[in-house]
């Protein structure tokens, strides 16, 4: 690219040829204002707010869409762009409320800011201001439509970005309003950008709504537990209670999803067990530390070799890792961090970083869906798409991307791996449900250079098949793993023959003692009714986590332990890169991390615990695996996926974030919904082996006749009960 | 000078939108010699040599717009702006309506000369008999093998397609247009990039609008210097005229470019109704600047001399008002007219336009102040130039010429509370 020199108020910088006069500015460190420039979105030049003068142009210049030329000489600071700013800051004023000392976003607003900065003092308007009415768009944001400048950086977000959303500009002219078409209830997994690209109070979070002002907070640069895409993410603390969540630094990408953003005001829950308790008789009391402390030492001393076992959250950071790793050497005890029962450990990909995923030239998801196991990683396909890739999405279930991509099939649940499988082997007729164009696309994709992503569903047999056609065509692979850090707790050796093999084992009475940090297995374990039974059977069950959940209530001893926000740990990202999160509160009450705690009770124990965690250098090789591709058969086949706004950790404790999924829905067939007579919104009934539920009817097209996806995470409703190892099961469908 | 009949040569003729009628009189036969006798480069030549400027408002020279189409393989388009939304401005109405098949012949030709193989008419939502027209005349001219694929037996496909507005004003701004047409908002977009590289679904396209487009099969025929020869110097053709207003005989009128301002409103349109005087006239369609009586006096119709007495030539929509005229009003009306038409992507037009229809009829209602004058002349300073299209500029020509003419009548509703006209 070749470079060319601008000169702004007398500043000479030089600049790439294809930059905007504004980009120079911001390099030559000249201020212009604006509104509708994103540095992450299309120039679009609607608010005029950044008109600036160019040596023998006539008319002033929108710098944000307007190129440079070499030895073009810009002014900012003369009198008639003085007063084009005044006169738009006034224009946009008119007719806004200005109702900055009720309004969330004063402090951080761009019109507050420009308006001190370029405004004139007094205004020359007279008459009425055209209000419009607060609008509510589900329990995510508000739109407060008088505060609106129009700049359509929400709708150029969702045009752009998410390849189209129900949020657009309607009416016209001065009345123009933003808004959806049909939607109450604005909540598509990636909503919270809407609030981050606002310059104004227009879309605020509902969760931050009224609660404080943004310079009571103290942001501290942290990264986000819900996935292993890392976000990076700023967290606004005030008294120690975490009130608001930021996204100022584009790392790993400049979008985050509803996760990140929402689901964190369970650091702040009243519920969350803030001080250890033991079980008296048939109940939890509060004990001290070390009272705590010194009787789970002089317990698990007791056991001897293979009688203990640790299951921690694959959400642990990679200090408390190592921590319990070193704690089961010394026990000599097992370890795994599978509780969602995969039988796969990290596989180093060969892509390197987002970029490299952006920059593909196809893209085939199989095995998951990634807008709900890494959301962020979805609108990075989609940017490769924009950019011309072919995307394809085979997967048993799917709420986001399919609809946006190439080559799209619902899979049936229960064959979904030996479809792949033979897509793999070349025959693409094997997948079912696609016009001639999908097929002849995905022909393409496969005889070309391609990015296989495995979803977290993949189990290890499909991962083997994935990595050995991939490094046979010379195909760039991804293998995505749940939970916020599987790279780092499989760093830390801290896994053994899985965690339904421990779970057994306690149920056999081999494994005396459990302890089990960080996750409530009937959520995450597909089977339901073994938690249950090992629980149960359990001679000795310690449980470290934030809340008395279902796990929680057959322990012999809960202690308390940090929130991320709290702990200072790292983690280890999808790209294998070592991720720190700062401290961002004291911790509450006397809860602490992990390791502490194993520190402490090591000590009492008389061994050495070690929190220093080291990131492997290689993945686990996949080839080693020796199982089946899973298969499941019967009439009617369940898929159990947790639902997007169930999926974050400590969801339930999330108010807002968890509010959005009111109820569970199966997603069935056309043909089934037929055959029943349901219809969309109705009740249905899933029974299966551990019982039987309740759910709302999503009819959708494309869901293969005979395969259900039903989904999971919601309160006091365990559907693992239904599931028997994997997340897929035969079951019995009926109208309720 | 005066009247010359070239484009409404038939629209008299009864029967005079059937393809038959149309034939009688050589139709067609400009498509067949363009087709089988001249490459696209010669006829763009010849269009260039005429003098054609666009009709549509802006005047642009169309030979040279055709031009910039790159000579690519990728696909291009023709589109045909019928969206006639211009307050004043009823002309194309009458070629579609009357002449449908000239306007398909001109389309034709264009579409070949600049490598189109589609073409699409845009006609405004309003139109719907007009539409009808057209899309009768295409079904004829594709049975007759005459448009669609191997056009006259050419070998070459031209394929024409109507799509009705839904009635926006800004949809006849050619990049709104191309949004509305690709079935998104109509916003106008920003440029560069221009329709000529990057138009309809981002490929090389022409925007023209129907008179101009008519005018081409006569430059076909007879050569681009017999087309030059009409008009003046720099105006070279004729024009079609749509005067309205406080004139005996209001319609559209086609004349020579350079016929005296003074011979159109007072021999061709019979003249002020009821003997009353003139007061003032919008020489090109609403957002042209108002000329006063004295301001006409010896300036002629034409680009060049509209421009010298501070107006333009526009669309050629004459409005004339006559002394019975509250100035104030008309330009209130007028404010109100883009202020629902703006689209109101950009600040400067959005907002411009409300308060000054906020303004002007808290004058017009007896409210107003000394001040209100300064701030809606200041508007040229915030809106002039500022806009993302050239809408918002547009809004200004009404009400700075207004305001600054007619001064006197703003500053006597503003004392008085009244309108001295009693109106
Ligand atoms: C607000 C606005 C409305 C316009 N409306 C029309 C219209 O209705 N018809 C038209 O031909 N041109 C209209 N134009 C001009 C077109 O943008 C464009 O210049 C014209 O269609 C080009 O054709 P021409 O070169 O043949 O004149 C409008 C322009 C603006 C800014
Ligand atoms: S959007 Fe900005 S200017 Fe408007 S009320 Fe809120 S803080 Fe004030
Ligand atoms: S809601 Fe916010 S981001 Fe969207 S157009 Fe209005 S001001 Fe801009
Ligand atoms: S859940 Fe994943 S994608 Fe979403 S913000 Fe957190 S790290 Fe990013
Ligand atoms: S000038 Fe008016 S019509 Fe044109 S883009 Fe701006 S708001 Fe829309
Ligand atoms: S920032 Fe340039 S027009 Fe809005």
């Amino acid at each position: 690219m070749g470079m060319v020199k601008v000169t702004i108020d007398g500043i000479t910088v030089e600049v790439p040829e294809n930059a905007t006069i504004l980009q120079a500015a911001m390099k030559a460190g000249v201020d212009i204002p604006y509104f509708c420039y994103h540095p992450y979105l299309k120039p679009a030049g609607l608010c005029r707010m950044c008109l600036v003068e160019v040596e023998g142009m006539p008319k002033l210049a929108p710098a944000c869409v307007t190129q440079v030329r070499d030895g073009m000489v810009v002014r900012t600071n003369t009198e008639r762009v003085k007063k084009v700013r005044e006169g738009i800051v006034e224009f946009q004023l008119l007719h806004h409320p200005l109702d900055c000392p009720i309004c969330d976003q004063a402090g951080e607003c761009y019109l507050q800011d420009i308006t001190f900065r370029y405004g004139r003092a007094t205004s020359r308007f007279v008459d009425e201001k055209e209000l419009y009415p607060t609008k509510f768009y589900g329990p995510l944001i508000v739109h407060e439509q008088s505060r609106c400048i129009l700049c359509k950086r929400c709708v150029r977000f969702c045009t752009e970005v998410l390849n189209g959303a129900d949020w657009n500009v309607y009416w016209r002219a001065a009345h123009s309003l933003i808004g959806s078409y049909e939607s109450d209830k604005v909540a598509n997994y990636f909503t919270c950008n809407l609030v981050e690209v606002c310059p104004v109070g227009a879309i605020t979070s509902r969760l931050y709504r009224y609660k404080t002002r943004i310079w009571k907070l103290e942001f501290t640069r942290s990264v986000c537990e819900h996935c292993e895409m890392g976000c990076s993410l700023d967290l606004g603390v005030r008294e120690n209670q975490l009130f608001k969540i930021k996204h100022r630094m584009a790392d790993p990408s400049p979008w985050i999803c509803d996760k990140g953003y929402y689901a964190f005001d369970y650091v702040n829950h009243a519920e969350r067990i803030l001080y250890p308790l033991a079980r008296q008789e048939n109940k939890m009391v509060s004990v001290e530390v070390e009272d705590a402390v010194s009787s789970i030492a002089d317990k698990l001393k007791n056991y001897g070799e293979g009688e203990v076992a640790f299951i921690l959250s694959p959400s642990l950071c990679l200090e408390d890792a190592a921590a319990v790793s070193s704690m089961a050497k010394a026990v000599k005890g097992l370890v795994d961090y599978r509780v969602y029962g995969e039988d796969y450990l990290p596989v180093k990909g060969n892509v390197s970083d987002i970029e490299d995923v952006e920059s593909a030239k196809a893209v085939l998801v199989v095995g998951g869906d990634v807008a709900v196991s890494h959301p962020v990683l979805a609108l990075s396909i989609l940017k490769a798409k924009n950019a011309g890739a072919k995307v394809g999405v085979l997967s048993a279930h799917d709420i986001f991307l399919g609809e946006r991509v190439d080559v799209f099939s619902l899979l049936p649940a229960g064959s979904e791996e030996p479809l792949i499988k033979e897509l793999l082997d070349g025959n693409v007729d094997a997948i079912p449900d696609l016009s001639d164009e999908e097929r002849s696309c995905l022909k393409d994709m496969l005889s070309g250079e391609l990015l296989l992503v495995a979803g977290v569903r993949a189990s290890s047999a499909l991962r083997a098949a994935i990595y050995s056609r991939s490094k046979e065509k010379g195909w760039k692979y991804l293998f995505l793993d749940r939970g916020c850090n599987a790279k780092g707790l499989y760093s830390a050796g801290a896994y053994s023959e899985g965690v339904g093999e421990i779970l057994n084992r306690v149920k056999e009475g081999k494994v005396k003692a459990l302890v089990v940090a960080g996750v409530d297995l009937f959520n995450t374990y597909p089977n339901g009714s073994l938690v249950k039974e090992a629980l149960e059977s359990a001679e000795f069950l310690v449980v470290m986590d934030l809340f008395f959940h279902d796990t929680a209530m057959y322990s012999d001893f809960f202690l308390p332990i940090t929130s991320f926000a709290e702990d200072g740990g790292s983690v280890v990202d999808l790209f294998w890169r070592v991720r720190r999160r700062n401290p961002a509160m004291q911790p509450k009450g006397l809860s602490r991390p992990v390791r502490d705690w194993l520190a402490l009770i090591g000590e009492a124990m008389g061994a050495d615990v070690d929190s220093q965690g080291q990131v492997a250098e290689t993945g686990w090789d996949p080839l080693q695996a020796k199982a089946e591709l899973l298969e499941v058969k019967g009439n009617t086949v369940a898929l159990v996926e947790h639902a997007f706004y169930r999926s974050a950790r400590y969801a339930s404790w999330c108010s807002r974030f968890s509010e959005v999924a009111e109820s569970p829905c199966a997603y069935i067939s056309e043909d089934d919904a037929k055959a029943l007579g349901v219809s969309d919104g109705d009740k249905v009934l899933v029974s299966g082996k551990g019982g039987k539920f309740e759910f709302v009817a999503k009819v959708r097209e494309g869901q293969p006749k005979g395969s259900i996806v039903i989904d999971a995470g919601f309160d006091r409703f365990p559907v693992t009960l239904l599931l028997n190892g994997s997340w897929v099961a035969p079951v019995e469908l009926r109208k309720a | 000078m005066g009247e010359y009949k070239l484009l409404l040569a038939n629209v008299d003729k009864p029967d005079s939108e059937k393809l038959e009628t149309y034939r009688k009189s050589g139709g067609y036969e400009r498509l067949r010699k363009a087709l089988f006798e001249m490459k696209p480069e010669e006829i763009v030549e010849e269009v260039k040599k005429s003098g054609l400027r666009g009709r549509g408002g802006a005047g642009f020279p169309t030979g040279l717009k055709w031009s910039f189409v790159p000579k690519t393989d990728e696909p291009k388009y023709l589109v045909c702006n019928a969206d006639e939304g211009e307050p004043g401005t009823f002309k194309d109405r009458v070629i579609i309506e009357k002449d449908p098949h000239l306007l398909l012949e001109g389309i034709a030709i264009s579409a070949y000369a600049i490598g189109a193989h589609e073409a699409f008419i845009y006609i405004r939502g309003e139109y719907e008999y007009g539409a009808q027209v057209l899309e009768r005349a295409i079904k004829e001219a594709e049975e007759a093998g005459i448009l669609g694929p191997n056009a006259m037996g050419s070998g070459y496909d031209i394929k024409i397609t109507v799509h009705r507005g839904a009635g926006a004003y800004v949809c006849g701004e050619e990049t709104a247009l191309l949004n509305s047409l690709e079935g998104r908002r109509g916003h106008p977009r920003i440029r560069p990039p221009f329709p000529a590289s990057k138009g309809l679904y981002q490929h090389p396209t022409v925007i023209n609008n129907v008179e101009t487009l008519a005018t081409v099969p006569f430059i076909v025929e007879r050569g681009g210097d017999w087309y030059a020869s009409l008009g003046t110097e720099k105006s070279k053709g004729t024009k079609l005229f749509s005067i309205s207003g406080h004139v005996n005989k209001p319609g559209v009128y086609e004349l020579e470019l350079g016929t005296p301002f003074e011979e159109l409103i007072y021999e061709i349109a019979g003249g002020i109704r009821e003997g009353r005087k003139l007061k003032a006239v919008i020489p090109g369609g609403s957002s042209t600047p108002m000329l006063t009586a004295d301001e006409i006096k010896g300036v002629k119709l034409d680009y060049e001399s509209l421009q010298a007495a501070g107006s333009m030539l526009g669309s050629g929509a004459v409005i004339v008002m006559d002394e019975t005229t509250c100035i104030v009003k008309a330009v209130y009306r007028m404010a109100k007219f883009y202020a629902h038409e703006s689209c109101g992507q950009c600040t400067p037009c959005r907002e411009g336009t409300r308060w000054m229809v906020q303004i002007l009829s808290r004058i017009v209602n007896g409210k107003g102040r000394m001040e209100d004058l300064d701030v809606l002349l200041d508007m040229k300073n915030i809106m002039g130039g500022n806009c993302l299209c050239p809408l918002g500029d547009a809004a200004l020509g009404p009400l700075i010429s207004g305001i600054t003419k007619f001064r006197d009548e703003f500053v006597e509703h503003i004392k008085t509370g009244r309108c001295p006209l009693g109106g």
